[in-house]
């Protein structure tokens, strides 16, 4: 199977072209200017400089090719003087040239056929305030409208009603299952080790698939092919160390970058060793390494690794009790990318991923082992191809192997092995193709339209735990290998549409329709990283979701801001959920999704953000109104209940200040409605046991009280180490300044003895984070 | 349990996590008629019946003796023949030696307090547990209606018990029992123990240690992981919620002391009763963890909630001493 489904692979490169064009680069002589306009006067056409600063545009005769964007004065070019490559170098406008820039790169979100994308400036990220002084771009884009966060200091994020599983974060090629440290309080992005990444939360090109609600698109430095550089930090949690520079000059570079946290050096001395946990410890760590070959001018290749792993150990050696979780990611990855000629690039990579959980515990004669793991093998390429100064296609295919083991256990008293089941792996096959054209109909008027195929395959070996009859155990049915046991396929169109109003206003539109082969299957209301990760299979159908968005983005110039309003509408079916009263045990000796149920989803919202980008003084305002419900004919009596991260009103404000060269503050205000929570509304007693029961009617039924926070932040240059070699500089930084008391979670609490006077009830809020200094100092070299 | 473990152990570390009490506003839920009844092989059934109430009524002793049901109607058929009335007897009509004499007896501690508390009970020798006999329980309470069946499956003695010190602690430990469980058929059980010496000391000097027999937390499980195995489990000391007695309090909580005497209760339940008491705990155990997702108990009694069970009873007895 698999070798059919690469033929199509060798027949991607065959486009050529070769009427006569010009390409070049625009930037402002530091940093790159993407979505600028590049035009012919007279003829009336254009194009606009993609993500890398960079334009093709078909040669006239007769005519001047004029360079504009936002902020600079117009660049023009008459076409006898021109050669290909061309540079160009903007000058900004009068108004702005007393301004310092703090922004790393522009992209204008006008002119771009692309809805409802953000780049995050990572730049900008490292001014502002950070939890525990650790600069995380997860959490940053908890504070874009449409994106909200999973919970008090936690990096899971929820994109336009959508579940954690339902983002595709892909570090450069390759997805990455579970995304955070710690119980989700810290991302695994190193951002030393990586590039501005882009968020994209509606209109998903066709390029992106299986998954339905956003991609996050992470891409890695790359080391530098001149120089060597060093740089790093020390932290309150963590301490980072990057280094990158040339293996051989100009042909072969290097980038490593790690991070380890250092609780367990740091206190592990202190602890006597006589006390009971003496052993016990929680530290992760991440290291990212690349090295880059450059071919050619057009032509490089790349290979890469990520490594990361979480270990928390206990150990009581009062009661002999050994405990050891270890879980965490792998993902290595080799893109070769080549530029034809000035219509035609493209690339071809390969990853393979894994993530894994254990969990291996020891109490006297008894020992308990663990395991879930999902892994990943994929070939793919993509490729852009620029047909005529109207259309430019995008096309590729992916090819993946995945195998998934979601829960396995092994358990033993003294000589007695538990009978906890086989290790019962699920192999499925993906294929994706797609195929894409960005149509520029007018310099007014531009379409996207694309079409995606996907195709998933479950195949064996596989056991299938069947309905047990009345006292006897589960049949099984057993599936040989490269069977297919369950098959599914499907077109996703994908459609965008961008309409120039004026230079300074244009209205946007898309819709999509999004197949996801995979699901999150969790039982715990909140992300963990025992949450088991399932294939479709045949009881659980592939997740499908369409979102149609419309959106109208503007400039306001005398502010130096640019703006946008979008709505949007999106539902969801075969949306995956435990039965009520799973526990963990339920999946042995069974098949996870016998234990599943599907329902439905639906979310609409309306989106307003502004954001300034020039001067000292930038930042953005977010504010997202928007309804997340969910319908599950197993739940709530079958109505609709609103999923846990609906939140009707969610705002961010986010804005640094560059004083002067030594001084940057940032400052972060956040606010959103409580989560949706189950609470007890009713309760009776168990006077056998003297207990108080309560018993849950409906889903979610409850508000935790409103999150609020405002977190400060600034960086210091000290001013003798500005010129030198070795940079210095320290961040502070003041997490939840006013020590607002947000709730984590509710719960009702009994205290006392049933059949006396003292017996108490009463609701317990817990809140984790009060206010948090933090500072960490930071080098480079 | 173990990731409790690495929740609390990572939320304690890093966190400065607070707690307070909160004013939440509680719609108002139905109300259903909770039974809560066993019947042992060997014993006459006892049954208690009351309702479920909005989570935040009051449930000072006077509240909780008026939800107590004293006027429904209960019959129990056995073996879907013999139709037995289950008469009331309430605790207000009798003298206070005798309130504690039943409290001690039934294991029902509140019985002795001076609410009037009226349980179903019946010394009719038809309602006395027998082995593989099924009983079911109808309900009438002022016209609604619920009603449940369970059966006493063949007792199962264990193979032998012991006391352990627990790891490297002083003269406490747990007990632990073998069991060879019965192959090729469905088999859960539910253990319970009781101290039956006396304190020797203290405010509580004289008294039997634990005048009911006491099921630890988690003491109900089922043969699917060991059908037809023997091997050895082990259980801590089970503690009456909100006891305020000096040794449920102290380092000694959930372990027995050297020189205790305890006789231990193995009890074989049906399926229906297990999943009650599997989801009980869980419903227990994941109050106050923001990790858990909201269990409800799953029920046996239809139209209502709680457990109508029936247990195969065997008996053991050992001393504490160190081995």
């Amino acid at each position: 199977m698999l070798k059919n489904l690469l033929l199509p692979l060798f027949f991607l490169g065959w486009i050529c072209s070769s009427a006569q064009s010009i390409s070049g680069s625009i930037s402002d002589g530091n940093t790159v200017i993407a979505g600028a306009n590049v035009y012919w006067v007279k003829k009336k056409v254009g194009v606009i400089s993609d993500a890398q600063g960079q334009f093709s545009i078909s040669k006239q005769e007769n005519d001047s090719l004029c360079v504009s964007f936002l902020g600079y004065k117009n660049a023009c070019f008459a076409s006898q003087n021109i050669s290909s490559p061309l540079k160009v170098v903007l000058q900004a406008s009068s108004i702005e040239t007393q301004e310092v820039e703090i922004t790393a790169k522009k992209a204008s979100e006008l002119r771009s056929t692309q809805m409802s994308m953000q780049e995050i400036e990572l730049k900008q990220v490292e001014a502002l305030p950070a939890f525990l002084g650790e600069v995380d771009i997860l959490k940053s884009i908890q504070l874009l409208p449409g994106v909200q966060s999973s919970g008090e200091g936690n990096s899971g994020y929820y994109v336009r009603g959508g579940g954690p599983d339902q983002n595709l974060i892909l570090l450069d090629k390759a997805p990455v299952y579970n995304a955070s440290h710690l119980l989700g309080f810290f991302s695994i992005f190193n951002h030393e080790a990586i590039e501005n990444p882009t968020l994209i939360k509606g209109g998903m090109p066709a390029q992106y698939g299986n998954r339905l609600a956003s991609v996050l698109s992470i891409p890695s430095s790359t080391g530098d092919f001149n120089d060597h550089s060093f740089s790093g930090g020390v932290g309150l949690i963590a301490s980072r160390f990057s280094a990158n520079g040339p293996i051989v000059k100009d042909k072969l570079s290097y980038l490593v970058s790690g991070r380890r946290t250092y609780l367990d050096a740091v206190a592990g001395p202190f602890i006597p060793d006589d006390a009971q946990a003496k052993g016990s410890a929680y530290f992760f760590y991440d290291i990212n390494a690349k090295v880059t070959y450059k071919i050619s001018e057009d032509a490089s290749i790349e290979a890469s690794i990520y490594q990361g792993d979480d270990v928390f150990t206990y150990v009581n050696r009062k009661s002999e009790i050994n405990l050891r979780i270890p879980w965490g990611n792998t993902v290595v990855q080799s893109i070769y990318k080549k530029r034809w000629n000035d219509r035609l690039k493209g690339d071809v990579y390969a990853y393979y991923n894994k993530y894994q959980f254990g969990l291996y515990s020891e109490f006297d004669q008894f020992s308990v082992g663990v395991l879930s793991s999902i892994k990943e093998y994929s070939l793919g390429s993509d490729w852009n191809y620029r047909a005529s100064d109207f259309h430019q296609l995008n096309y590729g295919i992916q090819l993946s192997r995945n195998i998934y083991l979601p829960s396995f256990a092994e358990a033993s008293s003294g000589d007695t092995d538990f009978d906890t089941g086989e290790r019962n792996q699920l192999h499925s096959n993906q294929m994706a193709l797609y195929l894409e054209d960005n149509w520029t109909i007018s310099p007014l008027l531009s379409v996207r339209a694309g079409l995606r195929y996907s195709l998933f395959q479950h195949i064996g070996p596989f056991t299938r735990f069947l309905e047990p009859e009345a006292g006897s155990n589960s049949p099984v049915l057993q599936y040989p290998s490269n069977d297919v046991i369950a098959q599914y396929h499907g077109i996703e169109p994908r459609f965008s549409a961008r309409y120039v109003l004026d230079e300074n206003q244009s209205i946007k539109a898309s819709y999509t329709h999004n197949i996801q082969y995979l699901h999150l299957a969790s039982i715990s209301p909140v992300s963990l990283p025992t949450d088991i990760w399932m294939p479709s299979t045949s009881k659980i159908k592939p997740q499908r979701g369409n979102q149609y968005a419309v959106g109208y983005f503007f400039n306001i110039p005398k502010w130096k801001s640019e703006a946008s309003v979008e709505a949007y509408y999106k539902d969801m079916k075969n949306l995956v959920e435990y039965k009520e009263n799973t526990n963990p045990e339920d999946n042995l000796n069974d098949n996870v999704d016998n234990q599943l149920v599907q329902g439905r989803g639906y979310s609409y919202g309306l989106e307003l953000f502004m954001k300034r980008r020039f001067g000292p003084f930038n930042g953005w305002l977010g504010y997202t109104i928007s309804s997340t419900q969910r319908v599950f004919e197993e739940f709530n009596e079958g109505s609709a209940f609103p999923a846990k991260y609906d939140r009707t009103h969610d705002l961010a404000l986010v804005a640094t200040y560059e004083l002067n060269e030594q001084w940057t503050f940032g400052a972060n205000f956040v606010y959103g409605t409580g989560n949706a929570i189950s609470l007890p509304t009713t309760r009776y007693f168990s006077f056998f046991d003297g207990r108080v029961l309560g018993v849950y009617n409906g889903r979610n039924t409850f508000r935790m009280p409103a999150y609020h926070r405002f977190d400060i932040s600034a960086t210091y240059r000290p001013k003798k180490s500005m010129n030198k070699k070795f940079k210095t500089w320290w961040v502070f930084g003041i997490y939840n300044v006013y020590s607002r008391q947000n709730p984590y979670f509710l719960y009702f609490d009994v205290e006392g003895k049933l059949g006396s006077n003292n017996l108490k009830l009463s609701a317990k809020q817990v809140s984790l984070f009060p206010i948090l200094p933090a500072v960490s100092w930071n080098f480079a070299f | 349990m173990e990731l409790r473990i690495l929740a609390l152990f990572i939320l304690s570390i890093l966190l400065l996590s607070c707690e307070k009490e909160i004013d939440i506003e509680v719609p108002q839920g139905p109300s259903k008629i909770v039974v809560e009844g066993q019947i042992e092989q060997g014993s006459g059934p006892i049954i208690i019946l009351t309702r479920s109430q909005a989570f935040f009524d009051p449930v000072d002793l006077d509240a909780v003796a008026n939800n107590i049901i004293s006027d429904a109607e209960v019959k129990i058929v056995v073996n879907d023949n013999d139709t037995v009335i289950i008469p009331p007897v309430c605790t207000g009509s009798l003298p206070d030696s005798v309130k504690q004499r039943l409290a001690e007896q039934s294991g029902l501690d509140f019985l002795a307090s001076d609410a009037d508390i009226c349980v179903y009970t019946s010394l009719d020798p038809r309602v006395r547990g027998y082995i593989g006999n099924s009983y079911q329980l109808f309900v009438n309470a002022n016209g609604e209606k619920v009603s449940s069946r369970t059966v006493i499956p063949p007792s199962i003695p264990l193979d032998s018990i012991w006391y352990k010190k627990e790891g490297t602690r002083d003269t406490l430990g747990f007990v632990w029992s073998k069991l060879s469980d019965p192959a090729g058929k469905y088999n859960a059980y539910r253990w319970f123990a009781k101290r039956i010496s006396t304190y020797q000391s203290g405010p509580n000097k004289g008294e039997m240690k634990d005048p009911i027999f006491v099921a630890p937390f988690g003491s109900a499980f089922e043969d699917e992981f060991f059908d037809g195995l023997q091997f050895d489990f082990v259980f801590n000391r089970g503690v009456i919620p909100g006891s305020d007695k000096e040794d449920d309090k102290s380092t000694e909580a959930g372990f027995f002391k050297e020189g205790d005497t305890i006789a231990v209760k193995f009890t074989t339940i049906d399926r229906d009763v297990y999943q009650y008491f599997k989801t009980y705990y869980t419903a227990v155990g994941n109050t106050g963890s923001p990790f858990a997702a909201p269990t409800n108990i799953k029920t046996n009694i239809s139209g209502g909630l709680g457990i109508w069970a029936g247990y195969g009873v065997s008996h053991d007895t050992l001393v504490a001493k160190p081995e």
